[in-house]
């Protein structure tokens, strides 16, 4: 009757899967049957009584400890070869790899832990890392187990320091204090914890873009610049003013925003300051997110930079860096020159110079009508004018609009000595007066330099400002000059210092670059297409018919186009063609070319 | 006296250094060839030695360079630029100016 018990028993408390010692295993059967044999007496002693239930052991439990033993029984050096014959690396012993802390304490610590504390990897918490301590359940240590976790928390901290920092109105790498501001807990700071649906980086974007708002919104607010490339830039270049920091901020703004139009029109600027743009040439266009519209959209921004009504004296040099400016306005500004430069901006589609101080444009605008400008207003501006009786229409190309692009007239060609000055008896060149430019008289001096010197060879001095255009320390070469040396130097480094801000000028007829030119005429083309003045007053339709007036320049007494003026041609002989004395009188000083050439299409445009 | 038909000139700087160049590079030089003008009776124009004296030895060895590039030069149509050091710049600057080149 009792024998089945005793058999359980012996089951129970003996190891099942590991071969037992014979020995061994006899003692504890002998044991438990005296054990048993005297219970069983008393049992039969009390009647029927049975045994005490056993404790139920489940499938699963009975198992787990199973394999647990066996494995501590089993537990030997690892192998390091694959090829080892141990016994101990062969494939029966293998138990696939353990599961690392599935417990909490160690087995030895806790009687029933093992059983109950094996977390679900669905509901798993947040470890707390204590210090290192060996424990006896493992004898590996893995130092890489949360490093990636601690990494992301490294730049969320980050993230949210910066938040943090902005928040309280400080700059990003000024203030030492702020960043030791942690224990003060901000509202972002908080909503950073909780599982929301917006991401860090989103919220610094907004945050970002909240920042530039109270700029615009609250001017006395602004303390300092956001972004440390400005606090780079040398600070006696001009003075603080409260405009600039406007500007600035409206800069700022679009920058951040990704706006495109970056509008700083009637702000009473007499200049821009070039940090104050300098922002736009890294502006990116913020592409709308995936899933709308086209994915594959270009960064590339279309600029478009309000400058009018303004005090300007002269194109800011930072605005010729924008390639992907498409709408240029600088109307009602006090601009006297526009720079050749300009010809770089090659994206430009509008370009609105009206209500200026201008005499002439550049040549330079030629090659942006052949690229893509297709609006260009130049009314109204006090240009010179050929006397109309002399217009020739024998040299013109085509525009990329179809329409034609003729040159009716030029003046003669003055030419400029090293320092860029007009040689003797001429009057400053250019002058806004066509009877000032140089006319050709019986004593060779007016006549321009003899052929011999007219050569492409740089002056010294041109080539000494090149080297000094590539110094870095060019703004402050002008105060390293010897007190008592010629002022135009000086101002020639300024000139130097200027161009180099705009990238420089290139030579209209032989694509040199050059900081003084040494040859310049005003051509005068039919060239500005259709302004939409048709239908219109009637006198809007005689300005839109007027010839340009386009200045050219050469970088060298070479440099000139061989059928710009033809009398040039006649200058080498000191006796000039009779007649021609009169003419001029009659004429001003507007010299026709009468055998002028047509200009292949391919011409001396650069595209 | 025989130094006015010459072809060789010598320039001489602030600091003593002495350059004999020809007389056509040196009248690349628009003050060096009125020194040197034979109709001027300029002291320089009798004994064919002009002394710089705002112009120092390092210096004027550059604009020599620069006297006989130009004369090299004079006919190309496409010219390299000379290379000049950046340090040189500001006094080449200057001596440029003066020598009117």
């Amino acid at each position: 009757m009792a024998s089945p018990t005793r058999e359980d028993l012996d089951l129970g408390s003996s190891n099942k899967g590991s071969t037992p010692s014979e020995p061994l295993d006899s003692i504890t059967s002998a044991t438990t049957f005296d054990l048993f044999s005297d219970f069983e007496e008393s049992a039969q002693s009390f009647g029927e009584l049975t045994l005490p239930e056993l404790p139920s052991f489940t499938a699963s439990t009975v198992n787990k400890k199973r394999d647990r033993d066996e494995y501590l029984a089993s537990s030997s050096d690892a192998p390091l070869f694959s090829s080892d014959d141990l016994p101990a690396s062969s494939a029966e012993n293998y138990y696939g790899p353990r599961v690392k802390r599935q417990h909490r304490r160690p087995w030895y610590e806790t009687d029933e832990s093992w059983n109950t504390v094996t977390l679900p990897s669905s509901t798993k918490k947040p470890r707390m890392r204590g210090p290192f301590k060996r424990t006896h359940d493992s004898g590996v240590w893995l130092g890489s187990d949360a490093s990636t976790e601690n990494e992301d928390n490294d730049r969320q901290d980050a993230v949210r320091r910066v938040l943090r920092v902005m928040e309280s109105g400080g700059s990003i790498d000024g203030d030492e204090e702020l960043w030791h501001e942690d224990e003060r807990e901000l509202d972002l700071g908080d909503k950073v914890h909780s599982p929301c649906t917006q991401t860090l980086e989103e919220k610094l974007q907004q945050a970002l873009v909240n920042r530039a708002l109270q700029i615009t919104e609250d001017p006395g607010g602004f303390e300092g610049p956001v972004f440390p490339y400005w606090q780079k830039q040398p600070g006696h270049l001009m003075g603080f003013h409260l405009v600039q920091q406007q500007a600035q901020k409206k800069v700022t703004l679009c920058v951040e925003q990704g706006g495109e139009a970056i509008d700083l029109s009637t702000m009473y600027m007499q200049q821009v300051r070039t940090p104050t743009l300098r922002p736009l040439r890294y502006h990116t266009r913020i592409v709308p997110k995936q899933g709308k519209g086209n994915r594959y959209q270009s960064l590339t921004p279309a600029l478009r930079l309000y400058l009018s009504n303004n005090l300007l004296e002269e194109v800011p040099g930072e605005v010729f860096h924008l390639k992907n400016l498409e709408v240029l306005s600088l109307r009602s500004n006090n601009l006297t020159e526009i720079l050749p430069t300009i010809g770089e901006l090659n994206n430009l589609k509008e370009l609105n110079l009206g209500s200026n101080q201008l005499n002439w444009l550049p040549w330079e605008l030629l090659s942006l009508l052949h690229a893509n400008l297709q609006k260009c207003m130049i009314y109204p501006n006090p240009f010179i004018r050929p006397v109309p009786s002399t217009w020739n229409h024998a040299s013109s190309r085509e525009l990329k609009s179809g329409e034609p692009c003729q040159q009716v007239a030029s003046t003669r060609i003055a030419f400029l000595d090293i320092t860029g000055a007009s040689l003797r008896h001429w009057p400053p060149a250019p002058s806004s007066l066509p009877e000032h430019w140089p006319e050709p008289q019986a004593d060779d001096e007016f006549l321009g330099p003899p052929p011999e010197e007219r050569t492409k060879t740089p002056s010294l001095l041109e080539l000494a400002l090149r080297a000094c255009k590539k110094s870095p320390q060019l703004s402050q070469l002008p105060f390293l000059i010897p007190q008592d040396c010629p002022e135009h130097l000086t101002q020639l480094l300024q000139t130097t210092w200027k161009l180099k801000e705009a990238g420089g000028k290139s030579c209209s007829v032989c694509g040199h670059e050059y900081i003084i030119p040494r040859t310049e005429w005003i051509e005068w083309w039919y060239c500005i297409p259709d302004q939409g003045f048709r239908g219109q007053l009637d006198n809007m339709l005689a300005l839109h018919k007027m010839p340009v007036p386009l200045l050219r320049r050469g970088c060298s007494w070479a440099c000139w186009e061989e059928d710009a003026s033809p009398l040039i041609r006649g200058w080498s002989s000191a006796t000039l063609p009779g007649g021609l004395k009169e003419e001029r009188h009659v004429h001003g000083d507007v010299r026709t070319s009468p055998t002028r050439r047509t200009i292949p299409p391919s011409g001396r445009i650069r595209q | 006296m025989a130094a006015s038909s010459s072809p060789y000139v010598t320039l001489i700087s602030n600091d003593g250094f002495e350059f004999i160049v020809s007389r056509d590079a040196a009248c690349v030089a628009g003050t060096v060839k009125k020194m040197l003008d034979p109709h001027s009776s300029f002291a320089e124009s009798i004994s064919g030695r002009c002394t710089l004296g705002t112009i120092n030895g390092v210096v004027l060895e550059k604009v020599c360079e620069y006297l006989y590039y130009n004369l090299k030069h004079k006919d190309e149509k496409d010219v390299p630029d000379m290379e000049i050091p950046p340090e040189l710049c500001l006094e080449l600057l200057m001596a440029a100016d003066y020598l009117h080149v």
